[in-house]
């Protein structure tokens, strides 16, 4: 950083920090809820039945119960971030284990429990369909039968090939059908990864009531403007009748822009006339709520004898659960589900993919949506295809990354790649760390589009001469409200201590679409500067000349000003990675131990550079869950491991040292040359981790997680590829 | 109900397995708690800690293989509360614990109504999954341990392979005598944990090796008989092939430990 | 639901209070007590979230019944901070090293840390890993953490 960047040269140190180190900070389970009636729901015990009859007679007249509503109570009522087909209480059917059937209010947690125990509930079994081929079949139990009725938020639901089908994307851009008949060499492989848990540690907790006849909401949801828009559809009602409060948010990784709870409280309250809470637990967020999506995915490419890519097709199948709620894409499929050799120069490409219903978890966004899958797939392909040919794997990548000018799998023409750089970057640092003796290495690379959009804040001078933005983005962990502060001071040249944010409801702030795409710091944080630099011209206005601080206290005494500011991110950016693993197998047993990892990462300008290193780290701990352990374990449309016992997740100790290179040479839009973070570097951990288990025991794994079992049976077994059974669309 | 450290307790209350009218905590009892020596070994009270049996330098001096195994159990919160009488009457058998306590020959003594005592060698104590031989009016008071005919060695394994804080998915306890001069096993006692529905013995194992002077070879094939002593079934965390392949990988390291250690 | 007395001491404060005997301590922390930092997450006792300190050992509050804090000395992240508010060591180290991101498993993490401190005053950055193993982290990948330990303990005083 050069001396002009007097605050972003330095440490971030969070606005957050005392409140959150001492215990002070709310998270929504901690805000005051005396008086609160608890709720609890009645499950279904059953993945598929049609409903004959709720009963909750007996269950009214235990002790301490209010009010129960079922799907009667609240016929019609449907959620969903686009497609609007998740009733908040089930009405004619049910899809899934544990879907939500009946809810209970009443004073204590257990009464509400022990009155749900006591729900009768009438069905007819339907036949259910557990996986993905068979939910496509022709003569498939269709789950959403009457899903013209259903609402599809900001225009027309685009039809399918298949009622199990949700949704749908297909690209094609050049000569494929010429570029596989030139071909030197076609490969062919198929890749599956399981259902798996974006898997914050605070469970989903919203109360609701009614003040001032608008209906006030306490919520975990990181998108809070849109859950209210949300709502208001679902409730028919208008947005403004609505508060969305946010507390500190407890992780989110994408799992909490999906809300049913919310919806629920929000009948209840005007049902029981009383305030009303939910406090989940982390077993229901992991059974019934939503995941990150499993499934299925072909990768066929073209290669001429140098291993140039001359054309790619590919097959994404996604198991998208019962519901489709929780996807804010027209197409209902993560965004990067069809990106299936990103980071190469791909000529000619058709990529089908496609989500599709069964009696299971729902599929939603979980942290990068879309790219764990693919790259995956897509890095463990090109590293096969590189031994194949006996190319080294780096140099097959270095001979088809995207250059500047190049078109991309999507048929998108890049103006500059960064990739190149970055790989070189790779090249370089391992030429002076050979991996240990004993260690296999594997590398991948990694993109991701930076987010675009708009953002508004609001930037005021107060009259105690201090600069307040206001924002519409909770805090979910990242630290937006430090990157703000640190923006702002920046652009004005004053301290950081005076400046204040807040992270406003949905009432006093200025909208804001929420946390995702790790939009917050390029977009939100582009809007901040464009309202230092505003407040800077003004003051110079005001009083030409004078220092900042002087101008400021001058506007203060004469009352202070505010304005809205707007910063609308253009589209077209890009960050980009490479990552090395190296690690040790155990040929007896299969094991793995990881040993180090390099990781190249080209994020543009640095605003929070303590933050930053968080989130490339903290990304790479969750790829390396991915990678080793992450599973959801669903039989029969039964989650089998809904817990921290049985679902795993990284330790500290199974995190090794990591070396991080952040490349800065391209800037993006956003503040000081930021670009998106947050989601960058857990992608590519899997697919590295494939390739060094490949280049140590010659076994390749081609499916997730990478188990000690899978490798053991390929060191030990007949066959060098193990994981999936046959192969096919 | 009785209640010892509360873990599972805890657990399956609040999930509505169980709903006792009456809970007993026994941490009251002060001859429980102790860990001290005696005439013939050691006595491990039932509410003992799993830290503070891994921790005790009577413990660690005479049967490091108890030690060890009650160190590996979870993390520093649940060895601070989970007590060893807990533990047994729990009968997991994917727990640490009782592979340690049979090739040490662990007794369990427990108490019945009006002071009626009974002695269950650890091998009849666990009957099956979560099941062991004890009655709801009974109270496990404590283990006793014989002190090992010297020189004797020890080792534990435990193999998890997804992440450190996880019950291992198969686990080997070891004891043995070696002959000083000779290096001749006189003695050879290996129970695996995970494999089966309780703690099992690999008799097949231990038969092979006795009398014999340990080579590198003779451990690869003897360990491969315990093949015959386990009945493993497929889980979360492997299936029952796999567990046999680990299975015998880990009990021939695990002979390989004990022989290593007696040469240095 | 009959009340059951217990006495004990919270974050240096004695007190004598009426629980019921089905409550688990940390129900009784937070919704009694109202020391909302004690945190729930996996309610089994494997996150770490809800570890307090009871007679200087870090346990599980959600696996605790709370009749087992009698006659105890219980240390919540609200009891860590000095009278007049200053901050240990280990609280500001968290704050400059990265320690914590969404804060939610904060609380446990610096409990833990505290007791390891009190028990390995210079612990190796190996001995700190296998200490807060049984504190899961998603957000930081743990280096901050660690991190936060080790600079803490180099300060001296915890």
């Amino acid at each position: 950083m050069t001396s002009q960047h007097r605050i972003l040269a330095t440490p971030d140190v969070r606005v957050e920090g005392r409140t959150k180190v001492t215990g002070a900070a709310l998270f929504a389970a901690d805000f005051p809820h005396l008086g609160v009636l608890e709720v609890a729901y009645f499950r279904s015990p059953i993945a598929h039945a049609s409903i004959r009859a709720v009963d909750a007679s007996a269950a009214l007249r235990m002790p301490g119960v209010h009010t129960i509503l079922t799907g009667t109570d609240v016929a019609g009522h449907r959620i969903g971030r686009r497609l609007q087909d998740w009733p908040v209480l089930a009405d004619d059917r049910v899809r899934m284990i544990g879907d939500r059937i009946a809810a209970v209010a009443a004073d204590t947690l257990e009464q509400a429990r022990a009155a749900a125990a006591r729900i009768d509930f009438d069905y007819e079994e339907l036949n259910p369909v557990f996986d993905i081929d068979e939910a496509l079949e022709s003569d498939a139990p269709i789950l959403h039968p009457l899903s013209e009725t259903y609402r599809f938020l900001g225009g027309e639901r685009p039809n399918r090939a298949h009622g199990n089908i949700q949704g749908e994307r297909s690209i094609t851009h050049g000569a494929v059908d010429s570029g596989f008949a030139a071909a030197f060499r076609v490969f062919d492989h198929t890749f599956e990864m399981p259902k798996s848990l974006a898997g914050p540690l605070e469970p989903r907790t919203s109360m609701a009531w009614i003040e001032d006849e608008r209906i006030r909401v306490i919520s975990t949801n990181k998108s809070p403007f849109r859950l209210r828009d949300e709502m208001a559809v679902s409730l028919d009602l208008d947005p403004e009748e609505i508060v969305i409060i946010n507390g500190y948010i407890g992780g989110d990784f994408g799992a909490k822009g999906l809300s049913i709870d919310e919806h629920v409280l929000a009948l209840m309250t005007r049902a029981a006339g009383r305030p009303v809470r939910l406090v989940s637990s982390w077993a229901d967020d992991a059974s019934t709520s939503n995941c990150r999506h499993g499934g299925r995915i072909r990768l066929r490419t073209a290669v001429d004898a140098d291993g140039q890519f001359l054309a790619h097709e590919a097959w994404v199948t996604l198991d998208g659960g019962a519901y489709a709620a929780a996807k804010p894409n027209a197409d209902l499929l993560p965004a990067k589900a069809s990106t299936t050799l990103g980071g190469y120069r791909v000529p000619a490409a058709r990529v089908h993919a496609r989500s599709v219903y069964t009696n299971t978890v729902p599929g939603g966004n979980a942290r990068s949506p879309g790219q764990p899958q693919t790259s995956f797939a897509a890095e463990s392909h090109v590293d096969m295809i590189a031994r194949d040919m006996g190319i080294d794997p780096l140099e097959l990548r270095q001979r088809n990354v995207l250059r500047d000018g190049d078109i991309d799998v999507t048929g998108h023409r890049w103006e500059h790649s960064m990739l190149p750089v970055v790989l070189e970057k790779l090249r370089a640092e391992l030429a002076h760390r050979p991996a240990a003796a004993g260690l296999g290495r594997g590398i991948a690379l990694t993109t991701r589009g930076s987010a675009s959009g708009s953002a508004t804040v609001r930037i005021r001078i107060t009259a105690d001469a201090t600069i307040e933005i206001l924002t519409g983005v909770p805090d979910q962990g990242a630290g937006a409200y430090t990157m703000l502060q640190r923006v702002v001071a920046e652009a004005l040249d004053i301290d950081v201590e005076s400046v204040f944010v807040h992270g406003g409801s949905t009432d006093d702030a200025p909208y804001d679409r929420g946390v995702g795409g790790s939009r917050v710091t390029p977009i939100v944080g582009g809007a901040a500067l464009v309202g230092a630099r505003r407040v800077k011209a003004r003051l110079e206005e005001l009083s030409p000349g004078m220092t900042t601080d002087d101008q400021i206290a001058l506007a203060a005494s004469q009352g202070g000003f505010e304005f809205d500011a707007e910063f609308n991110h253009p589209s077209g950016a890009h960050t980009s990675g490479a990552i090395a693993v190296d690690l040790a197998v155990d040929r007896q047993t299969g094991a793995i131990t990881l040993s180090d990892i390099v990781l190249i990462a080209d994020i543009g300008g640095v605003v929070n550079p303590v933050a930053v290193q968080g989130q490339l780290l903290g990304g790479i701990a969750n790829g390396i869950g991915t990678a080793l352990m992450e599973e959801l374990v669903v039989e029969q449309g039964n989650v089998t491991n809904p817990n921290m016992s049985d679902y795993k997740m990284p330790t500290v100790c199974d995190v090794p040292d990591v070396h991080l290179i952040i490349v800065s040479d391209d800037p993006g839009a956003g503040p000081f040359g930021a670009k998106s973070v947050g989601e960058l570097s857990n992608s590519p951990v899997a697919p590295a981790v494939a390739n060094a288990v490949e280049h140590l025991t010659g076994v390749r794994v081609l499916s997730l997680p990478i188990t000690a079992e899978k490798v053991l049976n390929g060191i030990s077994g007949s066959s060098r590829e193990v994981g999936v059974v046959g192969s096919g669309a | 109900m009785l209640v010892s450290g509360g873990i599972a307790f805890t657990l399956m209350a609040r999930v509505g397995l169980i709903d006792p009218k009456h809970v007993i905590a026994l941490r009251s009892i002060p001859e429980i708690h102790s860990i001290h020596e005696t005439a013939d070994g050691i006595w491990i009270g039932a509410h003992a800690t799993h830290r503070a049996v891994s921790e005790s330098q009577i413990v660690q001096t005479l049967h490091p293989v108890i030690s060890a195994a009650f160190g590996a159990i979870g993390t520093i919160r649940i060895r601070a509360q989970g007590t060893i009488g807990g533990n047994l009457a729990y009968a997991d058998p994917a727990q640490d614990p009782p592979p340690a306590l049979t090739v040490s020959s662990a007794t369990v003594h427990i108490v019945g109504p009006s002071g009626r005592r009974r002695d269950v060698p650890i091998e009849r104590f666990f009957l099956d999954y979560y099941t062991a031989d004890i009655e709801p009016d009974e109270i496990i008071i404590g283990l006793s341990v014989p002190a090992p005919t010297q020189p004797t060695v020890s080792t534990y394994r435990r193999f998890n392979p997804r992440t450190v804080d996880d019950f291992p998915t198969v686990s080997v306890a070891a004891a043995a005598r070696l002959q000083p001069g000779t290096g001749t096993v006189e003695d050879i006692k290996i129970a695996l944990g995970g494999v089966g529905p309780t703690p099992l013995r690999a008799r097949s194992v231990e038969e092979a090796f006795v009398g014999i002077v340990p080579t590198f070879d003779a451990i690869e094939t003897v360990s491969a008989l315990v093949a015959d002593d386990i009945a493993p079934f497929d889980d979360a965390r492997g299936s029952a092939s796999f567990k046999h392949a680990i299975a015998v990988v880990w009990v021939g390291r695990a002979l390989r430990d004990l022989t290593a250690i007696q040469s240095s | 639901m009959s009340a059951y007395p217990i006495r004990c001491t919270f974050n240096g404060i004695e007190q004598a209070i009426e629980i019921d005997p089905d409550q688990r301590a940390i129900d009784l922390l937070r919704d009694t007590l109202h020391m909302t930092g004690v945190k729930e997450g996996c309610g089994i006792g494997v996150c770490g979230l809800c570890t307090v300190l009871v007679d200087g050992e870090p346990l599980s509050s959600c696996l605790l019944l709370a009749v087992f804090l009698d006659g105890t000395d219980v240390v919540t992240i609200e009891g860590l901070a000095g009278t007049k508010g200053e901050l240990t060591a280990l609280q500001e180290a968290f704050i400059t090293e990265g320690g914590f991101q969404c804060g939610i498993c904060t609380p446990g993490q610096l409990l833990a840390a505290t007791a390891l401190l009190a028990v390995n005053r210079r612990p190796t950055r190996e001995q700190a890993k296998e200490w807060m193993m049984g504190n899961l982290c998603r957000c930081t990948g743990y280096a901050g953490i660690l991190d936060a330990i080790m600079v803490a303990a180099e300060a001296g005083d915890a």
